[in-house]
């Protein structure tokens, strides 16, 4: 490394997080404690507890979704959608002001570095608000028909990942469309979605039209099992998506599942290299790699395979992995030790199978969940770092000759959620985006996120679309 | 060349430079002249030498900037460090 120049640290105060000794679930417009015992969450980058955080019981549940459906009975389904945008609007705006608030509590709490926290988590999460504020009195130009109704009550259960991004993602568009909410934020980040029901109850919501149940898997099921939910939205892990899917079949629940992914980044011999490498690295090493939608799979034209490799290794080099309130840091820590055993697992099998393993020289902190950035070259497509989703800061490297062959191994996945394609042909990136079997593809850039576009899988990445227009109609009764 | 030394021009010849050393075991230098005023502004293209093109270019035969309103600025900052106070522009020459 540098010895003309070395980064000073550039820490964020956590002052800034407001963080409190303990936080509780928000039900029926009123904060509470949860009928199961409290559980602390820890920050991932020291393993040192955060805060306690009150947990959902059964009892939390059924009065979550009874004060779901009062809401929606009663106050909720008789506003005008010009009403209800405007509350929306109002969250808007407070996320915008709590802005720094948020991102640093979301770093705390995630382990993702402040620079994505700031400049995309919480931005994007008022975007989407702000979107589907003006949707809401819009629905019938939506083209779902004159006077397309709302579901009712939606059970949202959102992972760990983008915790407040994905809260957004979920509420605004059903609140936007007329149903209520009841969301169950990941066991290991509740805390950005509970400041979220701050934000909600703060801006006058009637009581009931947003719950938010902090806890464990328990709360997600029990959620899926009532029978006063009207429609289940899901992001996690495919094996759980397949697990709610069964327990909703021959039930009238209207279900959407976004799942996990093993995202081709396809990158030909006419792409300018340097950009392309940037791309690679935000695709994969974004968020520690802890993206549904990562580009964990790197398809490099044989002929630039040594270049790309090359100098995306250098590029490596420069990447800082540590503190994630650091404003320096690209790379934070991984979300549990639970994921982190995972990738290990995953990434000891990708060295057994015989593909070639590389990380840049860095030093991780002795403290907390951490990986290195890892490349695999020598990889082919049996391999289980080129099947399963690892969701980890780890890259798998495999070449191609022509673009058939780069679409027949791209689409070679049971996943389908994202790809991407680099070439200096516009052409091409048409003739790829028709055969690619992905929900989103990407063109010369990577992990590029907007309320107005859709977003969602083809195959076992799961189905339905969240995001623009078409995020309407999984809160819509079409 | 205008505009003349922003710092995406810079990026690309300092990747130009990279490059070229990378196929010919060649160094060759970069100058950055205009528009670069202050030295704060100097210390992130150093920053961009750095990163991009290596250590090894740090070195006056290999990176320069040609900007005199740079020269009166770092002037400025030296007699910062060692009074205390700035300097006002009076007391640089503008040639």
């Amino acid at each position: 490394m540098s010895k003309v120049f070395e980064y000073a640290p550039a820490p964020e105060s956590r002052e800034i997080a407001r963080l409190r000794p303990s936080y509780q679930i928000f039900v029926n417009g009123e904060f509470r404690d949860g009928s199961a015992e409290p559980v602390k969450t820890i920050n991932p980058a020291d393993e040192t507890p955060l805060a306690e955080v009150a947990e959902a019981g059964p009892a939390d549940v059924d009065d979550a979704i009874r004060a779901a459906r009062r809401a929606y009975d009663g106050p909720w389904s008789k506003l005008s959608g010009a009403e209800r945008g405007k509350y929306l609007f109002r969250i808007a705006r407070a996320v915008q002001e709590r802005a720094r608030e948020l991102a640093v509590l979301e770093s705390l709490d995630n382990g993702k570095p402040i620079r994505e926290s700031r400049d995309v988590d919480i931005p994007l999460a008022a975007a989407h608000f702000f979107y589907y504020a003006g949707w809401a009195d819009k629905l019938e130009h939506a083209g779902f028909g004159p006077a397309p109704r709302p579901l009712g009550v939606a059970g949202q259960i959102i992972p760990w990942n983008f915790p407040l991004l994905m809260a957004a993602w979920k509420i605004a568009p059903a609140l936007a469309c007329g149903n209520t909410v009841v969301l169950k934020p990941a066991e290991t980040t509740p805390l950005t979605a509970l400041v979220l029901a701050e934000i909600i109850a703060e801006a006058d919501l009637p009581p009931g039209v947003v719950n938010v149940l902090a806890g464990g898997p328990s709360v997600g099921q029990g959620l899926v099992e009532h029978d006063g939910v009207d429609k289940i939205a899901f992001t996690g892990s495919t094996e759980v998506g397949k697990g709610i899917q069964r327990a909703l079949a021959a039930r009238d629940v209207k279900l959407t599942l976004e799942l996990g992914g093993k995202a081709a980044n396809i990158v030909f011999d006419d792409a300018p290299v340097d950009q392309a490498v940037e791309g690679i690295v935000n695709g994969i090493f974004f968020n520690q790699g802890q993206v549904c939608c990562a580009g964990s799979r790197l398809l490099v034209q044989e002929s630039v395979a040594d270049e790309v490799v090359d100098s995306l290794k250098r590029r490596l080099t420069t990447l800082r992995v540590g503190d994630p309130l650091d404003k320096n840091t690209d790379v934070g820590a991984i979300n549990s030790a639970a994921q982190l055993a995972r990738v290990r697992e995953l990434t000891e099998s990708g060295t057994e199978e015989g593909a070639v393993r590389w990380s840049p020289p860095c030093e991780l902190p002795d403290r907390g969940y951490w990986f290195a950035p890892t490349v695999f070259t020598g990889v082919s497509q049996a391999h289980r770092i080129a099947r399963e989703e690892i969701f980890g800061p780890v890259l798998s490297v495999l070449t191609f000759r022509t673009p058939d062959e780069a679409v027949l191994k791209a689409n070679n996945t049971a996943y389908g959620l994202s790809a991407g394609v680099w070439t200096e042909k516009g052409s091409r990136i048409l003739a790829m985006a028709a055969r690619l079997r992905a929900g989103v593809v990407w063109a010369n850039t990577f992990n590029k996120f907007d309320p107005a576009a859709p977003f969602g899988g083809y195959k076992e990445s799961g189905f339905g679309r969240e995001g623009g227009r078409h995020g309407l109609e999984a809160y819509l009764d079409v | 060349m205008s505009p003349a030394a922003t710092p995406p021009v810079a990026l690309v010849m300092l990747e130009a430079v990279r490059d070229f050393a990378a196929v010919t075991g060649q160094r060759r230098g970069v100058k950055l002249a205009g528009g670069i005023r202050a030295a704060k502004e100097a210390v992130r293209y150093l920053v961009m030498v750095n990163e991009v093109a290596g250590e090894e270019w740090l070195t006056p035969a290999l990176f320069r900037f040609g900007a005199s309103s740079l020269l009166n600025d770092l002037l400025l900052q030296r007699h910062k460090l060692a009074t205390g106070a700035y300097d006002g522009p009076d007391y640089v020459t503008v040639d």
